[in-house]
């Protein structure tokens, strides 16, 4: 009986493991498949790059072109490019480095992790904090807006992360404050964020209204 | 003279000084990503820089406070919210011309709108909205974004006036 038992177990453990090996090979296929959609992503990006700067190239033979065709015009518009420049390089480095401080300390996995099923007013503030660090462009928060819904999250909490993913980002705050005055900046974040709060609430309210909450897919 | 341009240096190098500190392979990627970044926008600011340039010197004078000005009105805040929306510019590069249109006399309200639409709304990528969370979520999110941002226009143009 006791060999049985061994047996049994034996058996279970030589099941397990084999699952195991079939989990982890899948994994390793899904791994690779991961890595050769990144690969071509780059590749792709390498593309858009350097066409980008072919268009930069041809700006600038069309601008001399037009400097010699147009001397007086060239001058008042080299004057004012020039001075577009130094405003641009005085905060630009800057800001690209926070870009990449941000886009290397606050990933998309910390903040799904914070992000979750809190609901009402507290649930606004998370989502509004989170929201304003991970850069990027809006796209890249749609898969994430996706797995909060999984995890339980509320359609208000979505709308919340979404919006405030694309419209308030510190790199994009400090840009404006330089470009358009503190006042407008100020302002204009102070209703953008009143204006997220009924949007959220809103939206929430209409998918209450006219559909069953997602039980079924949470975990 | 310009304070936003200390408060945006100072407070960078600051945080990154902290973050060598604290863990200096990190900060080493993060100052790639910045680099890369810097790269794959240079292009499209050196195009704006020139764009700007050739724009205000051909232009005649006060086109630009004529038709993006006050006069301009609903119609105006309602053509720039919906360019806004159309348009698949990075913010960042968004922000200097918006600047400069601004400077130049553009209207608070175009201006707000503009800008409000252009980071809130992507048309471009609505079609991926609706892909990953439903064409519902992604139609009323994007119509109450461009509602929200006309709002957000009209009161900045009655208080900033």
């Amino acid at each position: 009986m006791n060999k049985q038992k061994e047996n049994e177990n034996g058996n279970i453990n030589i099941d397990t493991i084999s699952e195991e090996i079939i989990t982890s090979i899948d994994s390793e296929e899904q791994y690779g498949e991961k890595k050769q959609k990144e690969l071509k992503k780059q590749k792709e990006k390498k593309k858009k790059i350097l066409r980008d700067y072919f268009i930069m190239l041809a700006v600038i033979i069309a601008y001399i072109v037009i400097y010699f065709v147009f001397p007086s015009k060239g001058a008042v518009s080299l004057k004012s490019s020039w001075q577009f420049f130094i405003e641009m390089i005085e905060v630009l480095p800057a800001i690209t480095i926070l870009i990449g401080i941000l886009s290397v300390w606050a990933t998309h996995e910390l903040v799904s992790k914070y992000l979750g099923k809190e609901s009402g007013f507290k649930g606004f503030l998370i989502a509004l904090v989170l929201g304003t660090l991970p850069a990027g462009p809006l796209y890249v928060a749609f898969p994430i807006a996706k797995a909060l819904r999984l995890k339980g999250a509320s359609v208000g909490n979505m709308v919340t992360y979404l919006s405030v993913f694309a419209a308030i980002k510190l790199p994009q705050i400090l840009m404006e404050w330089r470009f358009l005055g503190w006042k407008f900046t100020a302002l204009r974040y102070i209703f953008t964020v009143i204006l997220i709060y009924f949007m959220s609430l809103l939206v929430d309210f209409i998918f209450k209204k006219t559909e069953k909450p997602l039980k079924g897919k949470s975990t | 003279m310009d304070l936003s341009i200390y408060v945006i240096n100072g407070l960078v190098l600051s945080v990154l000084i902290f973050l060598f500190i604290k863990d200096k392979r990190k900060a080493f990627e993060s100052l790639k990503v910045a680099l890369s970044s810097f790269i794959s926008l240079l292009p499209s600011f050196i195009i704006l820089i020139i764009a700007i340039g050739v724009l205000l010197s051909f232009l005649p004078a006060g086109f630009i406070k004529n038709y993006l000005g006050s006069g301009s009105g609903y119609l105006g805040v309602f053509s720039a919210a919906i360019l806004g929306s159309v348009l698949f510019l990075p913010s960042i590069v968004a922000f200097p011309l918006a600047g400069s249109l601004y400077s130049q006399g553009a209207s608070v309200m175009l201006i707000a709108a503009f800008v409000t639409t252009l980071t809130m709304i992507g048309f471009v990528t609505l079609p991926m909205e609706i892909k990953e969370l439903g064409k519902k979520f992604a139609l009323l999110r994007n119509l109450f974004s461009f509602i929200a941002a006309i709002l957000i226009a009209i009161l900045m143009g009655v208080i900033l006036k």
